[in-house]
């Protein structure tokens, strides 16, 4: 036994088979459920188990709601700048409701989360979502970026969801495999439940402020700044929300944002100030419809649980 | 992957279903991860009752970043790791009563059913807790240095350095006992 190789052999055949007994298994369910019910008695004398705080705790699930809370606020913003906002904007509002998609870069940091950024395309009930970077856990990406630099992949992961028929397929390009799983219901009910357009519709017309024009690339930009108390249902997602605010770049000769940041000051596992940013709007390019469907590439094998 | 986290989704809303088929998915693997820092098969099931029940407490506001059961895993060799202090904390006479009585109910013999087992636990006691924690959660749970260094909260080189002199160690060990075995 001279190579280090060998050891390693034998500490893996030697690894014991220990299986727990009956009793074991009853006392260790039984105390761990017991001590659910007083979990779940404390919490609920707090807020209780709220399923968007679960969610966005959840990749796969903020990603979607992400893409949720980004549809809505393009068509409810308009609609705010519609009802006196300081630019006559029903032409854009038809033009953002009648589009027949939408791509863009979106960036978020929530609470002491890493930094998400991720490609989004959106169209009808589809969305996808390609996660191109997570800032902050460089180690366990560590991989996958190399794999990213020498061009083999676009992205880490991709996660695209059809909310109507509330299937999922998750691809992991490093690995090269796949898994479909269904929305559940509860999921997917929480994701159609927040009615974000309502609550646009519930800001006063003041709360939106044009703040100057500016020039990008020759381009003429609007950039309006909106204070309401809770513009997009925010605190329907994420608890502990004190403050709020969003900026709007529109672009002038098509009426289209091209830019919004969301700044909000949460209150998220202790964490402060957290943001969304979304960049890089591309309206109405043709996507291609395989982006959207429920298939895997080919080359892609099932996930192994 | 996606299993554990839909299961620790649904536990977060809970779900003491999702709870039973963590418990169930991973109860064996936790159980001999502690059995072979510990050598001692009712401590072994105490930690492992207390790691979960900590678990369950989290109901609602767990959070994951990396696997599931490497989350466990590590919360089992922290566990394990308290109680080996404690251990050494009482005085040498406790200790060695104790040791005496272990030998002579010999729990751990029940706990692992193969020669090579036994074999590597003894070899193993002549290491220092990191380094044997970590051959153990690499060698038999799959967990990856980087993954350990971050449950450890020390570096990627230190993790690997304790492996190495670990390995290094077992290895001169068990040269030497075929060195016996020849010589006898």
């Amino acid at each position: 036994m001279t190579s280090e190789h060998r050891v390693e052999e034998f500490v893996r055949r030697a690894k014991p088979r220990v299986t727990t007994t009956v009793e074991m298994d009853k006392r260790i369910l039984d105390g761990s459920f017991a001590a659910v019910d007083r979990a779940t008695r404390r919490g609920s004398a707090d807020a209780g188990p709220n399923i968007w705080r679960s969610i966005m705790k959840d990749k796969r699930y903020k990603l979607a709601a992400a893409a949720v809370i980004t549809g809505a606020i393009l068509v409810g913003s308009l609609l705010l700048f519609d009802h006196g906002g300081p630019r006559a904007f029903g032409q854009v509002i038809e033009k953002v409701r009648s589009a027949d998609s939408v791509s863009f870069l979106s960036r978020q940091k929530i609470g002491n989360q890493p930094v998400l950024v991720f490609r989004m395309y959106l169209q009808g009930d589809k969305v996808r979502c390609d996660l191109v970077e997570m800032k902050g856990q460089a180690e366990e990406f560590e991989q996958s970026r190399a794999e990213m630099e020498k061009g083999k992949i676009d992205a880490f992961e991709t996660f695209v969801a059809d909310f109507t028929r509330k299937q999922v397929l998750e691809l992991d390009h490093v690995r090269k495999n796949f898994k479909k799983f269904e929305l559940s219901s509860e999921v997917a009910a929480a994701f159609a439940g927040v009615n974000l357009l309502e609550q646009f519709r519930q800001v006063k017309p003041d709360d939106a402020k044009w703040i100057e024009e500016q020039s990008q690339d020759g381009r003429r930009i609007d950039v309006y700044l909106i204070t309401p108390a809770d513009f997009i249902g925010i605190k329907a997602i994420l608890s502990g929300v004190e403050a709020q605010r969003m900026t709007l770049w529109v672009d002038r000769p098509t009426g289209l944002p091209v830019k919004i940041l969301i700044e909000a000051s949460l209150h998220v596992d202790g964490q402060r100030t957290d943001w969304f940013n979304f960049s890089d709007f591309a309206w109405n390019e043709p996507l291609d419809p395989k982006m959207l469907e429920l298939e895997p590439p080919g080359g892609y094998t099932p996930k192994q649980e | 992957m996606v299993q554990d986290r839909i299961l620790v989704w649904k536990f977060n809303r809970g779900s003491k279903d999702a709870l039973r088929r963590i418990y169930e998915r991973y109860k064996d693997d936790l159980l001999g991860l502690a059995v072979m820092l510990l050598r001692d098969r009712s401590l072994a099931e105490d930690v492992v009752h207390s790691v979960f029940v900590t678990f369950a407490q989290s109901v609602g506001t767990f959070y994951l970043t990396g696997t599931l059961k490497g989350y466990l895993a590590t919360c089992v060799a922290n566990r394990a790791r308290d109680v080996n202090r404690l251990k050494r904390g009482k005085s040498l006479e406790t200790a060695v009563a104790e040791e005496a009585c272990s030998k002579q109910d010999a729990p751990v013999n029940r706990a692992m059913s193969s020669e090579n087992s036994q074999r590597l636990a003894e070899l193993l006691r002549a290491l220092v807790d990191d380094q044997r924690e970590v051959i153990i959660l690499h060698l038999h749970h799959g967990m990856r240095f980087r993954e350990i260094a971050k449950a450890r909260n020390v570096s990627v080189n230190t993790i690997q350095s304790r492996y190495r002199y670990g390995l290094e160690k077992l290895r001169a060990m068990l040269n030497s006992e075929m060195e016996n075995d020849i010589g006898t």
